[in-house]
């Protein structure tokens, strides 16, 4: 079965242009994962993110074993990637919420009205580039029927295309909120177990708030050493690239 | 005369020889005993300068103390500085003060070695010659010389006298380098009971207790205490003061062998004696939200400052305040033991039943000698509700609380769909169907004017044969009314070839049309009389010549009409 997997990965990697020695290692690497090696199972997977290829099961793999390695940051971090492509993987969902009980700090957000759960429930249903394919898809879906209907006379698709457009409207003011999102807010999770966040990029200034490790912060700049974050519940501060590791 | 007597004085001083002198008293000691070293110079004029850091079988106890005496004799003045320490040897036998190094203003001397006999004090008995120097000493003894590392050493330090001693004072105790210490007793005034070592009848008092407990593993060395004993002077009293004479006096060394202990399982350690746990609790029944007390007791011998208890993991239903710690030690023991309580105030946040988990405790066991736990059992809290909401003062909501003690779910073994790190947002295939319905939406378009262009363009085809067509329909041999019929025909089908149209036209509608269409007036006009003479044709007849002229004339006029269409 393993043989069979590796052989139609193996075609696959042709096809999509992968290196075989990365689907190798990623194999390698669930392999020492079952087997309890989870140290090695990490270095696997993080190797082949190093050579520029991810996929959210790789992701949701090497969160599992940062979470058996007991580095909650390391987990939150890889569940959180996962996530971000892929944001209806249950089980990086459950597991991110089991790494989650680890944070020391807890903020929390006041529950959003009901109407507002709804859209970031179908939101976070596909990431924003597969909302992209969508909005195209449909476009096409739309330009086909309306070519049908002008060429052959076929006036009840008039309807079809109306729900259609409704459709793809909604679409797009999806995709426009989740690419103006993507844009303004880069994230990241505290690395370091205990970081202090001072008021200027530098050691001298005073120190603001004092966050632990495993806690998701917005990134709202950068500089060469610093990083000024922003915390869920609106404080600002900066600390070190170092000690923090970027969404 | 006085200048003379200036310059003699001046050479009495500068040339009388500088002396110095070094001194030990006693030069026969116990161990343990002290001895006076004395360095002075006279005729020095100032006070020397000495390195005792050379003394290696030595230890200062106090000094330096300095003292200056001058005196006129025969007219000669004689100064003396000296420096006094005392000092008190490390080892027994015999040692030697090596050669001082003395400096005296710019001059600098050097000492001749002294012989310093030290006797060892368990032998004493034996050389008569001693005992009557050997009036005190003190004593330093261990109930345990190898004793496991944090087990306790009772370290008791004793006073023997065969004179009366007005006072006793410690001087300086050691540092007890590698252990954790605690003093037992300490007795302000000294209680002399008889004690017999040998055939000595000895005065003894316990001066100090210390309890030690070894805090690594090894041969630890316990450095000697001194102490000032102040000794009344027979016969010197007088009515309100005794006289008393004071000497330092030292300790011997101690050095234990600690023993490692064994490794534990879980490679943790704990603390070394023997205990006993147990746990207490009001009510096993209360309600949410209330404070409950939860005691822990351990109690047994040992270290008891240090002994605690292993990790509690307490369940997230419970709120857990920091403990407060009691400690109650037994007084007037040797080994150090007592109780100590750990007092947990716990809040229940959540109804139902929540399980208190056992509390352990490890500890190496000195009558095992080996790793023990003991733990007690654990306590099932039942826990009513409050009827008001469930606070959330431990940070975890009720779906959170029910996610602990779960574990993560397993690995995803299925083929990854691998892509790019920082793969565009829109990719390729985005683009490709994006072009596609752009492709798409002009698809209606240019179909509808691809069509009319084939319209057109039939047209033209259909209005180029005109021409020969509608020639061709015309009738030259036959009579005058069916040649003008063929004529008028020809010209209607030539209209509606042009024109793509399929209608009948009256003579002066073709002629109107004509004449619109070719702007030549010339030329309608001709072909304006030829249809004329035909529609006459029934009336008026028309010889064949003219008719046959007729027909001529139409086909060039037609070409005339097609070339200016």
């Amino acid at each position: 079965m393993v043989k069979k997997i590796s052989i139609i990965s193996i075609l696959f990697c042709f096809a999509f242009g992968i290196h075989p020695q990365l689907i190798e290692k990623y194999q390698n690497g669930i392999d020492s994962y079952s087997n309890g090696n989870y140290q090695l199972a990490i270095q696997e997977f993080e190797d082949i993110l190093k050579h520029d290829w991810e996929s959210p099961e790789l992701y949701y793999n090497l969160g599992n074993a940062y979470y058996r390695q007991k580095l909650v940051s390391g987990s939150i971090w890889a569940y959180e990637k996962c996530l971000t492509i892929f944001p209806s993987h249950k089980d990086a969902q459950y597991n991110l919420s089991l790494a989650n009980l680890n944070v020391v700090d807890k903020i929390d957000l006041p529950d959003l009205p009901i109407y507002l759960k709804w859209y970031e429930t179908i939101r976070n249903y596909f990431s924003l580039q597969n909302w992209i394919k969508l909005f195209v898809i449909s476009l096409f879906l739309i330009m086909l029927l309306m070519t049908i209907r002008k060429t052959l006379y076929q006036n009840w698709l008039k309807s079809i295309e109306n729900i259609i457009i409704i459709e793809l409207i909604l679409i797009a003011l999806l995709c426009g909120h989740s690419f103006l999102e993507s844009k303004s807010n880069s994230e990241g999770i505290i690395y370091s177990p205990v970081v202090i966040a001072y008021s200027e990029p530098n050691e001298y200034s005073s120190k603001i708030v004092e966050v632990h490790e495993g806690l998701k912060v917005n990134i709202l700049d950068n500089n060469e050493d610093w990083v000024n974050l922003e915390l869920l519940d609106g404080t600002i501060g900066w600390i070190l690239k170092s000690q923090i590791r970027e969404l | 005369m006085k200048k003379l007597l200036s310059i003699f004085i001046l050479i009495a001083i500068g040339f009388s020889q500088i002396q110095v002198k070094v001194n030990a008293d006693p030069k026969t000691i116990y161990e343990g005993d002290a001895f006076t070293l004395t360095v002075s110079a006279e005729n020095g004029g100032e006070m020397p300068n000495v390195d005792l850091s050379v003394l290696r079988d030595f230890r200062v106890v106090s000094g330096p103390s300095q003292s200056t005496n001058m005196q006129w004799i025969n007219g000669k003045m004689t100064s003396s500085y000296s420096l006094s320490w005392t000092l008190i040897p490390k080892k027994v036998g015999n040692l030697r003060i090596p050669i001082l190094n003395i400096n005296v203003g710019n001059k600098s001397f050097k000492s001749k070695p002294i012989k310093i006999s030290v006797l060892d004090r368990s032998k004493m008995n034996n050389k008569s010659t001693a005992n009557s120097g050997q009036k005190f000493f003190i004593e330093a003894t261990v109930d345990n010389k190898s004793p496991y590392r944090g087990e306790q050493v009772t370290l008791t330090y004793t006073l023997y006298t065969k004179t009366d001693l007005s006072g006793f004072d410690i001087l300086k105790l050691p540092r007890y380098q590698g252990f954790w210490t605690q003093e037992l007793y300490s007795p302000s005034n000294l209680q002399l009971k008889e004690a017999w070592r040998g055939s000595d009848k000895w005065y003894a008092s316990v001066v100090k207790k210390m309890a030690l407990f070894p805090t690594k593993s090894g041969e630890i060395k316990i450095d000697p205490m001194t102490a000032v004993v102040g000794v009344r002077e027979k016969g010197r009293r007088s009515f309100f003061f005794s006289s008393s004479k004071e000497f330092t006096i030292a300790t011997n060394e101690l050095s234990l062998n600690v023993k490692a202990l064994p490794k534990t399982q879980a490679g943790r350690s704990g603390s070394v004696g023997k205990w006993n746990i147990s746990t207490k609790i009001k009510s096993k029944e209360i309600k949410q939200d209330e404070a409950l007390s939860f005691l822990i007791t351990i109690n047994g011998e040992g270290n008891i400052k240090t002994v605690d208890v292993q990790d509690i993991n307490f369940p997230r239903e419970l709120e857990v305040f920091e403990p407060e710690i009691n400690i109650k030690q037994n007084e007037l023991t040797d080994k150090i033991s007592g109780s100590k309580t750990i007092e947990y105030i716990l809040i229940p946040r959540y109804s139902g039943k929540i399980i208190i988990p056992s509390i352990k405790l490890l500890y190496f066991d000195l009558g095992l000698k080996k790793w023990r736990t003991k733990s007690t059992k654990q306590i099932a809290l039942d826990v009513q509700e409050n009827g008001a909401l469930s606070s959330t003062s431990i940070g975890l909501t009720k779906k959170e609380v029910a996610l602990l003690d779960k574990d993560i779910r397993y690995s995803d073994e299925s083929e990854p769909n691998w892509r790019r790190i920082n793969s565009p947002l829109v990719s390729k295939l985005v683009i490709i169907i994006f072009i596609l319905s752009i492709i798409l939406y002009f698809i209606p378009g240019m179909l509808h004017i691809s069509r009319s262009r084939l319209d057109e363009t039939k047209g033209s085809r259909i209005a180029k044969k005109a021409y020969k067509k509608s020639i061709s329909i015309l009738v030259e041999n036959g009579n005058a009314e069916e040649i003008y019929s063929s004529i008028h025909k020809s010209l209607n089908m030539f209209m509606n070839l042009k024109l793509n149209k399929e209608v009948e036209r009256s003579s002066i509608e073709i002629i109107t049309k004509i004449q619109k269409q070719s702007m030549d007036n010339n030329l309608s006009n001709n072909i304006k009389e030829i249809l004329d003479r035909g529609d006459a044709v029934r009336f008026a007849p028309v010889s064949n010549e003219k008719s046959k002229n007729d027909i001529e004339n139409i086909k060039i006029l037609l070409k005339e009409l097609d070339q200016k269409w």
